[in-house]
């Protein structure tokens, strides 16, 4: 299934696009420190050097005279990380929710889509803030805060699927062949639920990235980690003097959520019968 | 710096045009309007122009009269009497009185202003022989208590709407009657304070302006483009950010004003707590202290606005300044070998010890210093962890938890070393819980012998010698890197000037500031 899941996809315009976009990000966090060695808080050059002003900084530096393309580097790991994370953080516990909400209905649903509701009526970003400033800011809060106030749509995804593939006969004649609770929520009906899912994951990645540059650009990032927000918020003063600062990080968020939102529709694309022939 | 010189000179004037409506921009709302009670510089920028002082203090920091006329102290330094200026009426119309002065200084400078209390501790009693004379008997000299009585410092409260009132919650804090050039109109919350001429000031002609409107402009940014736009005439106190000031070099447009903080002489600084290991070794702060290249942190941090500190006493306080400090040039090797002798080695991965850099959030050239510090102690094997928490977060770890190594901030340490001073070092100070005492836990019994005889030196040169050592103590034992004396800057269109500068000018009453006339 998965060979031909894959060649489905490659043949999917957007996904094949966002694929590449992916690889391309991938390889600046995996290998940029090939290309741009050392400490991205290192101060090496005159500060506010434009791009190309000096071939030892290639993209210029910051206001402290640090190497733009180091801390584009050391961003790209820092936003992949935390994309990743960060969801898979919201997705364990969205389908956790919806899973069992889905299953067993009665007042085990209505209890935790009461939880669910309650965060959904804070708005994400304000919670995400608020969880960030109570602990201290650090790479670990920031990804559990962006994980915590991102899980509700999955949860209310997976319930529905819960509630529609419950009366399945696939499923009725599980139970009936004497098929625990357990192994019925995990191999039968959480395998046929997960295709949705998959989709609202990737799109999931993109928002948590733009998260957390925010939540950076506000002063509330890690102070010892070099993230795109992170020199975004150190930018923005200067951003009549030398936009590069803002303007680099900025195209480089741009890109990494259109990669993960192409990949998201594309997998909507392929994974969704319904769409097959769109 | 360049273009800072000549600049300077366009805010003066001899020609004043009377009329219009001054649009000025400071950094943050204040609370209130009460500086007698709260030292907050954004309160003391605006209260200024509407409430006065017996003083003010001219571009060299010697006093010049206010409300008193005429001031003397006793040759044994225990009496200091004011002539009190006469005629003069509050804003609504009673008379300015030596009982309104008796009253502020015992009910609320001693009681409440946070410097008030040391200012004046000395004065045990109070005297006024008649309505424009006051007389203050002291328990000992106080020499400093001169430097204190301007509007920010020692702000006068009209007795007849305070005495019996809760000071701190009276109504007027907030809609101000004081003498001054200006009277109190409105207060918008997150918009504007606007006040207008006194028609019957005591400084007759003036003021020229027909009244002053400060806009509360919350984004720094915006800030720039307001007084870009001619939306706003001046912005005082530093309220732009120092990486936007190169936009306003046209000299023909723009003017700058540098000597207007003086009287705060403000430093930044990192500060040690000296308490636990590996800081409470002298060696490692000396060793630390050369590792910390001051000319690089102005140019990067302050880019340039600003001189490097020497001591904790700042050198636009000529009086007290000695440069003859011992001082730590940046020297790798010599910091590495002082580690060593500490018996701080470097393991096999070249690293010694970690450290907490704490400062609190919102401020970024103190973030900046952290940063800069952090790459500085890497460099011979210190790692550096930083925190930011939020002001109160911050203020809570380092005065009352005393839980952190290093902490980056800036204090005023106003004219006169006694008050400013004294209180970062003096062991009596070490208070858990009160914010900006002896947070290190630096405690030095020769230091607190010299501090305390400073305090009540009458003769003014012993007293000279005597703060010249007590900076060469502090620069020896180092419980603070004095980083950067920052340069405070009001930037203003050329169409504000104003008769004479003053070196406590951010709380200038602005009676003898004009617009031009449009060209």
């Amino acid at each position: 299934m998965y060979p031909a899941l894959l060649k489905e996809l490659l043949r999917n315009r957007s996904a094949l696009t966002g694929l590449i976009l992916l690889a391309l990000v991938m390889c600046a966090a995996t290998l940029g420190h090939v290309w741009f060695p050392g400490d991205p808080w290192d101060m090496v050059g005159t500060p506010m050097l434009w791009p190309g002003e000096d071939p030892a900084n290639p993209l210029g530096t910051d206001i402290m005279g640090r190497d733009m393309a180091t801390g584009l580097v050391s961003g790209a790991k820092v936003s992949l990380l935390i994309g990743l994370v960060s969801t898979l953080i919201s997705a364990v516990v969205g389908i956790t929710f919806g899973a069992l909400g889905g299953f067993y209905r009665g007042w085990i649903d209505a209890f935790l889509m009461r939880v669910t509701e309650l965060f959904q009526t804070v708005p994400q970003f304000v919670l995400a803030v608020v969880l960030v400033a109570i602990f201290k800011p650090s790479v670990a809060t920031a990804t559990f805060a962006i994980g915590i106030v991102s899980w509700p749509p999955t949860a209310r995804l997976v319930r529905s699927e819960f509630l529609l593939l419950r009366e399945r006969e696939f499923i009725q004649a599980a139970r009936t062949l004497g098929m625990g609770d357990g192994r019925l929520i995990l191999t039968q009906i959480l395998p046929n639920a997960l295709p949705p899912v998959i989709v609202i994951a990737a799109l999931n990645i993109a928002t948590a990235i733009q998260t957390e540059a925010a939540l950076s650009f506000l002063g509330l990032g890690d102070p010892n980690v070099m993230s795109w927000g992170t020199i975004i918020g150190n930018g923005r003063e200067q951003v009549v003097d030398a936009w590069y600062i803002c303007g680099l990080p900025g195209i480089a968020i741009v890109i990494i959520v259109l990669a993960f939102s192409l990949l998201g529709e594309g997998l909507n694309d392929t994974l969704n019968p319904h769409l097959k022939e769109r | 710096m360049a273009g800072f010189g000549p600049a300077t000179a366009q805010t003066v004037g001899d020609t004043p045009v009377r009329g219009g409506i001054l649009n000025a921009n400071i950094q943050t709302e204040p609370v209130g309007l009460n500086s007698a009670i709260n030292p907050t510089m954004f309160i003391g920028e605006v209260a200024s122009k509407i409430m006065e002082g017996l003083v003010a203090f001219d571009a060299d920091l010697k006093p010049v009269p206010a409300l008193a006329t005429r001031w003397d102290v006793s040759p044994d330094g225990l009496t200091v009497s004011f002539d009190l200026r006469k005629g003069v009426k509050w804003h609504d119309g009673k008379d300015f009185t030596a009982a309104d002065v008796e009253f502020t200084l015992k009910e609320v400078w001693q009681k409440l202003h946070p410097f008030g209390r040391s200012a004046f501790g000395n004065v045990t009693e109070v005297e006024t022989p008649n309505p424009h004379r006051i007389v203050l008997r002291l328990s000992a000299p106080a020499p400093y208590l001169l430097s204190y009585i301007n509007a920010y410092g020692a702000q006068l409260l009209p007795k007849h709407l305070y005495e019996g009132t809760d000071i701190v919650n009276n109504p007027y804090n907030l809609k101000p009657v004081g003498t001054g050039p200006f009277v109190f109109k409105e207060w918008v919350k997150g918009s504007h304070i606007r006040v207008e001429r006194n028609p019957d000031y005591w400084q007759k002609g003036q003021p020229y302006l027909d009244g002053i409107v400060f806009r509360f402009i919350p984004d720094a940014a915006a800030r720039v483009v307001a007084l870009q736009s001619g939306e706003v005439d001046v912005s005082v106190g530093s309220a732009l950010p120092a990486t936007s000031l190169g936009q306003f070099g046209d000299a023909s447009k723009y003017a700058f004003n540098l000597i207007e903080g003086n009287y705060l002489a403000t430093i930044a600084f990192a500060q040690f707590n000296v308490r636990n290991a590996p800081l409470s070794d002298k060696r490692v702060r000396q060793a630390l202290a050369h590792l910390i290249d001051k000319d690089a942190l102005l140019k990067v941090v302050y880019l340039g606005y600003g001189k490097v500190a020497t001591g904790p006493v700042p050198s636009s306080i000529a009086n007290y300044y000695t440069s003859d400090t011992r001082r730590y040039p940046p020297d790798p090797e010599r910091a590495a070998q002082l580690l060593d002798e500490a018996g701080y080695k470097a393991d096999a991965n070249g690293r010694r010890f970690k450290l907490r850099i704490i400062t609190a959030a919102g401020n970024t050239q103190n973030a900046r210093t952290a940063e800069f510090i952090k790459q500085a102690l890497g460099k011979v094997g210190v790692d550096v962890e930083i925190q930011v928490p939020d002001f109160a977060t911050f203020l809570r770890r380092v005065f009352t938890e005393q839980d952190y190594d290093l902490m980056v901030s800036s204090m005023h340490r106003m004219p006169d070393p006694t008050l400013g001073v004294q209180r970062i070092f003096w062991t009596q100070n070490i208070r858990k819980g009160v914010p900006w005492t002896n947070g290190s836990g630096y405690s030095n019994p020769r230091l607190d012998a010299i501090m305390e005889q400073a305090a009540r030196e009458a003769d003014e040169t012993k007293r000279k010698a005597q703060i010249r050592e007590w900076q060469q103590i502090v620069q020896e034992d180092v419980p603070l890197l004095e980083l950067v004396e920052p340069q405070w800057y009001t930037v203003s269109t050329v169409r504000f000037r104003k008769l004479a500068l003053q070196g406590d000018g951010l709380f200038s009453n602005w009676a003898d500031a004009w617009l031009e006339p449009k060209k």
